[in-house]
């Protein structure tokens, strides 16, 4: 499948990009880039980004599959939203209704 | 694949579970009646996709980490974790309440990862004031903050 083969390149502009993620400013340990997902005015997803520079450096599997899991896409809807098709806002009505799903009153 | 006897006769326990060979568009099974009903292409496509679904599975499974390999940060207890290993090699730790993640290219290097993301994610939580996170983020902040204790 496509998303297999998605770069460092692809998943900043499809994914940062598009969705306008905003980074955390906490000092790290960890190589890797965090961004959160604002909804509201709050923090509500957060997505580890690879660590690679030069832009076109292949992402492995596992790390990708941590991607989508962490933005709560299927593999159809990953691809589109890397790809473009997704738009900004249909991912927003796909984050309100997973977030929906998963979060229940407290 | 089938096997022969002694006499160089098919072995009758495996002579049918030799795996149909695709040519083109018809079955063909060796020792067997030739089916020619055609096949549709999107059984072939549906078939491939499957294929897809199947080589992109992980192998899975769980372990646990005692220690956070830095001294402040004390951990109350064993954390349960998932072990995942790609078919490109590639390990992933995580820690799924959390949705923290270590990634490396094997399962040692995967959970030192998952030690500094956790330790990361902790951090930030702690500095984070609760009107500005989601749900999902303060209930992540009240499992790390029952798990870990700073010296």
């Amino acid at each position: 499948m496509k998303w297999r083969s998605f770069t460092y390149r692809d998943i900043y502009k499809g994914v940062a990009g598009k969705l306008d993620l905003e980074p955390s400013k906490t000092k790290r340990r960890s190589p890797h880039p965090v961004y959160w997902y604002v909804l509201d005015g709050r923090r509500v997803i957060r997505v580890t980004l690879p660590n690679r520079h030069g832009g076109s450096g292949a992402i492995s599997t596992g790390f990708l599959q941590q991607i989508k899991r962490s933005l709560r896409l299927t593999t159809r809807e990953f691809e589109d939203l890397v790809e473009c098709p997704l738009s900004a806002e249909d991912y927003e009505q796909i984050a309100r209704r997973t977030i929906a799903l998963h979060s229940r009153p407290s | 694949m089938t096997t022969f006897l002694a006499d160089g006769t098919p072995d009758p326990r495996t002579r049918h579970r030799e795996a149909p060979h695709i040519t083109g568009i018809t079955w063909d099974v060796p020792g067997e009646v030739m089916r020619d009903e055609p096949i549709a292409r999107s059984d072939l496509d549906d078939f491939a996709g499957r294929v897809e679904v199947l080589m992109e599975r992980a192998v899975k499974w769980t372990t646990q980490i005692r220690d956070l390999g830095e001294e402040a940060y004390l951990l109350q207890e064993p954390i349960q974790i998932v072990v995942e290993e790609y078919r490109d090699q590639s390990v992933v730790a995580r820690f799924p309440e959390v949705e923290a993640f270590g990634e490396g290219h094997s399962e040692p290097e995967a959970l030192a990862n998952l030690k500094l993301a956790i330790l990361d994610l902790y951090d930030e939580l702690a500095e984070a004031t609760a009107p500005t996170l989601g749900r999902e983020p303060r209930a992540w902040w009240r499992v790390l903050d029952r798990l870990i204790s700073v010296a």
